[in-house]
């Protein structure tokens, strides 16, 4: 078969792979922080319910061309963020496009989505999806700082940015791992990844009381289905590119499976134990000790490596 | 050849005759004083072409005795120049007060003859006596000539005046009685060749007195009270002849006594005139009267002529030199000093102020405009007028000497100069705008309030203030002379490319034809500009021609918008055509005095510009301020670097020197024997930094680094890295960026921004970049020390100024309400990033920077144009006031969006391309802490980035703009030009990577190779083209499914959305776009406290609180002005005695 038909068709099938294992999680999490606060739950297919839902709405309302835009935007922010990511070290199937960039487009093309997101939710004129873009991009700006210094200490300490080479520097056992080799880098890009995440205490965003959702108020029926599917590729998306860099990526889809779990019940653990913060304070949060944090991650790889 | 004895009979003739004519009819009278001066001129101008063709000096013989018998007067080169353009200042001034020498008695003709020809005489005259009895004849002819003017004011001034000119000739009697008893003649070249005057106290002491008399006429700080009153109480034709007319009759007095002079005592003479010239100026910063200010300039002026005469002696000027320097400040200030007082005349005391809010201005004609414009940029000494090559070869000749404090001194003075003047232009030029805006209010879209109402055409004291077509006439004419000087003087420079020239001629040729439809001027404009390109860009390679492609490729794209402007467009084609042409000139500019000739008319003409939008006052003086500061550091910085290289690197290019040989002989037609030896600096820019010739690649070595002077070559790099960093509005130095980039009309904005911006970068890289790594290639050798090795690590600093730039010009963006501050804040932070870049000094670093500069062309036009038709059709600038504009303005909509996404360096537009090459490199060079401070900014530009689209374009539509329209198609074309440009980069990053890799390998080892389509480099790869596939199949894939699955969704009408129970309202309370960030102000406002604008305005007021003291010296009182001149006399007498 053609090289390029082959590579397509394997992105296919690792992004079905990831999308199935995404609607999974968040149902996983969901019946989880149910049982946490003493109530029974969604069921772990709800995902699926929703979406399924949400595709036969009888009515479906546009606010423009942009609007209509937006969520086709976040999808592809989502799926392409995972198509730049090799989601298998040493795994032709899962290796996605990883070919076409290392982790600084991976860390850019994040925003692709969320860009083209905040501009289709503007286009609704409501005011809330507004005031929630503002609010996340204010947080964004902020948690981003720690997890570039992570990353740059990664580049210090693998001197590569590519993120092949960063898992194939961390194989040979755990202690291999960066949690290991510089756990000042790991503790700021985990803590950064609770923002991005935007779980409490960073869920101000979207804050369901104050400004229902936030960003995507007014979107519903098939733009909120597709919506709902990024989320859970977009989620598994950060999770294996966070794994990579800091847990040793994985060379089996089972250890893909257990290490993003593991990596998202840090969210989730946090998410429950924290009331909200304000934008403001959440701001000056990244700013201070995740920053300083980073900072001795990168001081540590110079130093060290 | 006319005897100039003619100018004496004819002069002294008509005195008689006048009240006998007068009786026949006043035109005859004034016929005959026109002819007489014109006589005068026909006399000095005969003999000027005369003995230019090489005839020797004459000495006439009065009595036909030899001197010392006789009287004797010298007609040579200097004499005829001095006396041709003070008769021609003189006639022209005649006609300035036409109408009021008509309507006076006739004394007023006698007496102004009589002051011409008592200038000439002291000009002509080597007779120390004779000298008196012509000072003595100007002096009282011009008592009695202000006397005639009946206000208290005039006469009040009129009597002091008398009295220090009394006390002045007081002083030069007893001298001359003191001289003729020491050295037994009073005949100049007598004394001179003889030797002995100073044999002995008495001598100096006579000869003091002598010398202290000219001084107090010349009117030093401080003893110069009485001369400010008469600048500005007398009427300003008198004005002007005092200043231009007699000042030239002192000064050729001073310059004739000089060489009697020994060179010991030459300093202090130098001293004293930058003295004045400096707190001249600086206390005339306070004022806004247009007299007072143009009375403090004359007096500054004259002590600079003074100096610059003093110098040459001290040093050793040549004819040529002499000419350029000490000629060309004084020519310049005759001619533009006696035009500028006509100017406050025809403006009137109202004009004058600084607050007039009913000036005559609006009334005025463009051409009248224009040759106050001219005289301002010529007094302000920039190009091509005769101050800027005097100040260049000035500069040059004190920083090679060492002479830091006197460089300081007239530098800072000029500056203050600047300021004052330009503040007096813009005025005026903004109140003739708000005027002519509220006369054709109803054609004008915009409805932004005018800055000063419009006049009420209000009544103007007739004898003082009319722009009769004479009055205008003497002053266009009087621009032109200047002009046509400054035209010589750029032949003479030598060195200089007169390809150079073409932004002038350009400007020239499209001002002359102004009375075209604005489209037809637009259409050449582009004409010339393309013309340029094609015969410019073939010939350059390397930097120059990557440079030279952006600035007149892009410049040209980008004035294509301009013919969206309605109506003729007066003086905005010249203006932007000789920015884009100046622009083109600084990229092929080959010696340093190319550069800065270009550099200074890039500023002049974007000043210009910046000064054609609707609010800025103060933003185009900031950055005027700026600029020629910014520029006086680069010329001391090239000088320096000239100072300090070796001899070898001052090799002339060939081309340069066939240009300039082939100027020099045409001239030579008509001067012989003319020898430019001495004038040139002779700093060839590829010289200096050590590439691409013979020279300059034996000199990056050690061996040839011999006689290199390490200190002064690190004080180049210093003042050339501030000077450029000023222009690229680094941290720091950024105040006058918003408002100059924000207040400037819109198109122009985008062509300021997106254009301009470049030249600062361009000049970091060759002058901080290469001459950096020249430093570096030198501190090997024997010369290695800590000043070079100080120089070779300025980059880093300068990488260091450029990455807070970035992030400080980010936050700024993300808190203003105003989107073209925004924008104008935006380039702030990306330039920044490209200084970074430059500062890098690797491979990698350079072509991020370079790549980045094409990015920043493409989007920031885009964003710039995008706006540009938006505040168009909207008439606001605030963005809250807009929204919801995709609807009516789809095509600037994706303008904008293709523009931040290419911005803000999300994949895959090329932006992303610049972010990749800029992080691997800063993580290759090492510098993590900076790559992470990077990263911050990049972030903080979403923010602004979404405000601006979001409230511009999205959320609600603004009931009052639901009729508008797209932009103007002009506007829209260069923007679909930029959009291509951009999609064609991100698809094949090569096309632009691969040239720019190439020129930087000449510089830099490349440390990043392509295989196939990717980019790699030691840390990672980058595949752009297949991001782009990639990203078109995430996107499009999606977009199907959707359109299968939801092919017609209900289009609903703006309030139908979910709102909680509540009704929205009103578009204007449903849109949220006030105060966008503020929980972000909340948490990090701190940032962008206004710290260096408080510090700016902090220096401002502390040099403005001097100048108020020194101010207080002038207190108005005739007897207190009297003591200053005794005082200064008896201290300058000490000063001098102690240095001999």
């Amino acid at each position: 078969m053609n090289p390029i038909v082959l590579q397509i068709l394997f992105a296919a099938i690792s992004l079905f792979v990831i999308l199935n294992w995404g609607l999974i999680l968040g149902g996983i999490t969901a019946r989880i922080q149910a049982r946490v606060q003493g109530r029974i739950g969604i069921p772990v297919w709800q995902g699926y319910i929703d979406i399924i839902k949400n595709y036969f709405q009888r009515t479906s309302i546009s606010h423009g061309i942009m609007f209509y835009l937006g969520p086709i935007f976040r999808v592809a922010g989502g799926v392409g963020t995972y198509m730049f990511i090799p989601a298998i070290f040493g795994s032709v199937l899962f290796s996605n496009f990883h070919f076409a960039g290392d982790v600084i487009l991976v860390m850019y093309f994040v925003f692709f989505g969320q860009l083209g997101m905040a501009l289709g939710a503007g286009e609704s004129g409501h005011p809330y999806s507004a005031i929630g873009v503002s609010r996340g991009l204010a947080q964004m700006t902020a948690f981003e700082v720690p997890f570039a210094l992570s990353v740059i200490a990664l580049a210090a300490q693998y001197h590569t940015l590519s993120i092949t080479d960063i898992v194939a520097a961390q194989q040979g056992g755990f202690v291999h791992w960066t949690l290991f080799t510089n756990p000042f880098a790991v503790i700021a890009g985990v803590i950064s990844l609770l923002g991005m995440n935007m779980h409490n205490p960073f869920s101000v965003v979207i804050a369901p009381q104050e400004i229902p959702i936030g960003p995507p108020t007014e979107y519903h029926s098939s733009f909120l289905a597709l919506l709902q599917t990024n989320r859970a590729i977009f989620n598994i998306a950060k999770l294996v590119l966070f794994m990579n860099l800091f847990f040793g990526g994985a060379t089996t889809i089972w250890g893909m499976l257990i290490k993003t779990f593991s990596l998202y019940m840090v969210t989730i653990f946090v998410g429950v134990s924290f009331p909200r913060f304000r934008v403001d304070q959440s701001i000056r949060f990244f700013l201070r000790v995740p920053t300083v944090i980073g900072l001795a991650a990168v001081v540590f790889a110079i130093l060290v490596f | 050849m006319l005897s100039p004895l003619y100018l004496f009979a004819v002069a002294l003739g008509l005195a008689f005759l006048f009240g006998l004519f007068d009786r026949i009819g006043r035109a005859i009278s004034m016929t005959l004083l026109y002819a007489a001066l014109a006589f005068f001129v026909l006399i000095s101008g005969s003999w000027l072409v005369h003995l230019l063709g090489g005839a020797a000096p004459v000495l006439i013989q009065t009595a036909g005795f030899p001197p010392p018998f006789a009287i004797a007067l010298r007609m040579g080169v200097e004499e005829a120049l001095v006396t041709l353009f003070a008769n021609v200042v003189a006639l022209l001034g005649a006609v300035y007060l036409g109408r009021r020498l008509k309507s006076g008695p006739v004394t007023g003709i006698v007496l102004y003859l009589l002051v011409v020809m008592g200038v000439n005489g002291m000009v002509l005259t080597r007779d120390l006596f004779n000298l008196f009895v012509f000072i003595e004849i100007t002096s009282i002819s011009t008592y009695a000539v202000l006397g005639m003017q009946r206000s208290g004011a005039s006469l009040a001034s009129g009597f002091k005046y008398l009295m220090a000119g009394g006390i002045a000739s007081t002083l030069f009697l007893i001298g001359v009685i003191y001289i003729y008893r020491v050295s037994g003649t009073l005949y100049l070249d007598g004394i001179i060749q003889s030797g002995t005057l100073f044999a002995g106290g008495v001598g100096f002491l006579a000869f003091f007195l002598l010398l202290a008399s000219i001084l107090v006429e010349l009117k030093p700080f401080p003893a110069n009270g009485w001369a400010l009153d008469v600048y500005q109480s007398g009427h300003t034709g008198l004005a002007a002849l005092i200043a231009a007319v007699n000042s030239a009759g002192f000064l050729f007095a001073f310059y004739k006594l000089l060489p009697v002079l020994p060179e010991a005592a030459l300093p202090t003479l130098v001293g004293l005139g930058l003295f004045t010239f400096f707190f001249a100026n600086l206390i005339g910063l306070r004022h806004t009267d247009a007299r007072r200010i143009l009375g403090f300039s004359s007096v500054a002026q004259v002590g600079l002529v003074a100096a610059a005469a003093a110098f040459g002696r001290l040093t050793g000027f040549g004819a040529v030199v002499t000419f350029v320097v000490v000629g060309g400040l004084f020519l310049n200030h005759l001619v533009a000093k006696a035009g500028l007082f006509w100017t406050a005349g025809i403006l009137g005391p109202k004009g004058s102020q600084a607050s007039a809010a009913d000036s005559p201005a609006a009334k005025l004609p463009a051409p009248f405009i224009a040759a106050f414009g001219l005289l301002i940029v010529a007094l302000v000494g920039l190009p091509p007028f005769p101050g800027f090559w005097a100040k260049w070869q000035l500069v040059v000749r004190l920083v090679s000497g060492g002479n830091w404090v006197w460089l300081g001194m007239l530098l800072s003075g000029s500056l203050f100069e600047a300021i004052y003047l330009l503040r007096w232009f813009g005025t005026t030029v903004a109140v003739r705008r708000a005027a002519s805006a509220a006369a054709d209010a109803e054609e004008v879209t915009r409805t932004v309030p005018a800055f000063v109402p419009a006049p009420k055409g209000v009544e103007l004291d007739e004898a003082e203030s009319e722009g009769s077509p004479a009055k205008c006439g003497a002053l266009i004419l009087g621009a032109i002379l200047l002009s046509a000087t400054g035209a010589v003087m750029t032949l003479l420079s030598g060195e200089f490319a007169l390809v150079q020239m073409l932004p002038v001629a350009a400007a020239v040729a499209l001002f002359v034809l102004d009375l075209l439809p604005g489209k037809l001027k637009g259409v050449l404009s582009l004409a010339i500009i393309a013309a340029a390109a094609y015969l410019i860009v073939p010939s350059l390679s390397g930097l120059r021609w990557f440079f030279e492609l952006i600035f007149l490729v892009g410049g040209g794209v980008i004035l294509i918008s301009s013919l969206s402007r309605k109506g003729r467009q007066v003086g905005y084609y010249p203006l932007a055509t000789m920015l884009v042409l100046s622009l083109g000139s600084i990229a092929a500019a080959v010696t340093a005095l190319d550069f800065i000739f270009a550099w200074e008319l890039m500023a002049v003409s974007s000043y210009l510009l910046v000064l054609r939008g609707d609010r800025t006052g103060k933003p185009s003086l900031r950055y005027a301020a700026f600029s020629i500061g910014g520029a006086f550091l680069l010329m001391t910085g090239f000088a320096a670097a000239a100072a300090a290289l070796p001899a070898a690197v001052r090799e002339i290019p060939a081309i340069v020197a066939a240009a300039g040989g082939q100027a020099v002989a045409w001239l030579s037609s008509f001067v012989s024997g003319l020898s430019l030896s001495g004038l040139t600096a002779g700093i060839s820019i590829d010289g200096l930094l050590g590439i691409g010739n013979a020279a300059g690649s034996a000199l990056s070595g050690a061996a040839a680094s011999a006689g290199a002077a390490p200190g002064l070559v690190l004080a180049a790099m210093i003042l050339l890295a501030l000077g450029f960093l000023m222009k690229a509005g680094a941290i720091g130095v950024h105040v006058w960026l918003p408002g100059a980039y924000g207040e400037a009309e819109d198109d122009a904005s985008a062509l300021i921004s997106s254009v301009m911006s470049k030249a600062a970068l361009f000049a970091i890289m060759l002058f901080v970049g290469l001459l950096g790594l020249r430093a570096a290639g030198v501190t090997g050798g024997p010369l290695a020390n800590g000043a070079l090795s100080a120089a070779a690590s300025l980059p880093e600093i300068v990488a260091w100024v450029g990455i807070l730039t970035a992030l400080f010009g980010a936050m700024m963006a993300v808190f203003q309400e105003d989107v073209k501050y925004l924008m104008a804040y935006s380039s702030m932070s990306q330039i920044g990033y490209m200084i970074a870049g430059v500062g890098m000094m690797t491979h990698l670093g350079w072509t991020a920077s370079m790549f980045m500069a094409v990015n920043h062309l493409l989007y920031k036009g885009m964003l710039f144009l995008a706006i540009a038709g938006v505040i168009q059709r909207t008439g606001t600038r605030s963005m809250y006031r807009m929204g919801g504009l995709i609807k009516k303005m789809p095509i600037s909509y994706i303008s904008a969006l293709i523009g931040i996404i290419a911005l803000s360096g999300v994949p895959p537009l090329p932006g992303f391309g610049g972010k990749w090459l800029f992080y691997t490199a800063l993580l290759e060079k090492g510098w993590y802490l900076m790559a992470g401070v990077a990263f911050f900014t990049s972030t903080v530009a979403f923010l602004y980035l979404f405000r601006f689209i979001y409230t511009v374009f999205l959320g609600q539509l603004k009931t009052r703009f639901q009729q508008l329209k797209e932009a103007s198609v002009w506007l829209l074309i260069p923007q679909v030009l930029l959009i291509i440009g951009t999609i064609a980069i991100a698809a094949f990053p090569s096309i632009v990577l691969t040239p720019i890799m190439n020129i930087v390998s000449g510089f830099f080892p490349a440390t990043v190779r392509w295989e196939n389509y990717t980019v790699i480099s030691t840390l990672g790869y980058w595949n752009g083209s297949l991001v782009m596939l990639v990203t078109m199949g995430v996107f499009i894939t999606p977009l199907v499914w959707l359109l299968l699955v939801s092919r017609k969704p209900q289009v609903v009408k703006q309030f139908n959305m979910v709102y909680a129970g509540e009704r929205p309202d009103r578009p204007e309370t449903t849109h949220y776009a006030h105060n966008f960030f503020q929980p972000y102000s909340r948490a990090l406002g701190f940032l962008v406290k206004p710290v260096f604008v408080r510090f700016w305005n902090a220096v401002n007021e502390g040099v403005h609180s001097i100048a108020k003291a020194f101010d207080n010296l002038y207190s108005g009182n005739g007897q207190t002005y009297a003591l200053h001149i005794l005082l200064y006399v008896v201290i300058v007498y000490f000063i001098m005695r102690g240095s001999l």
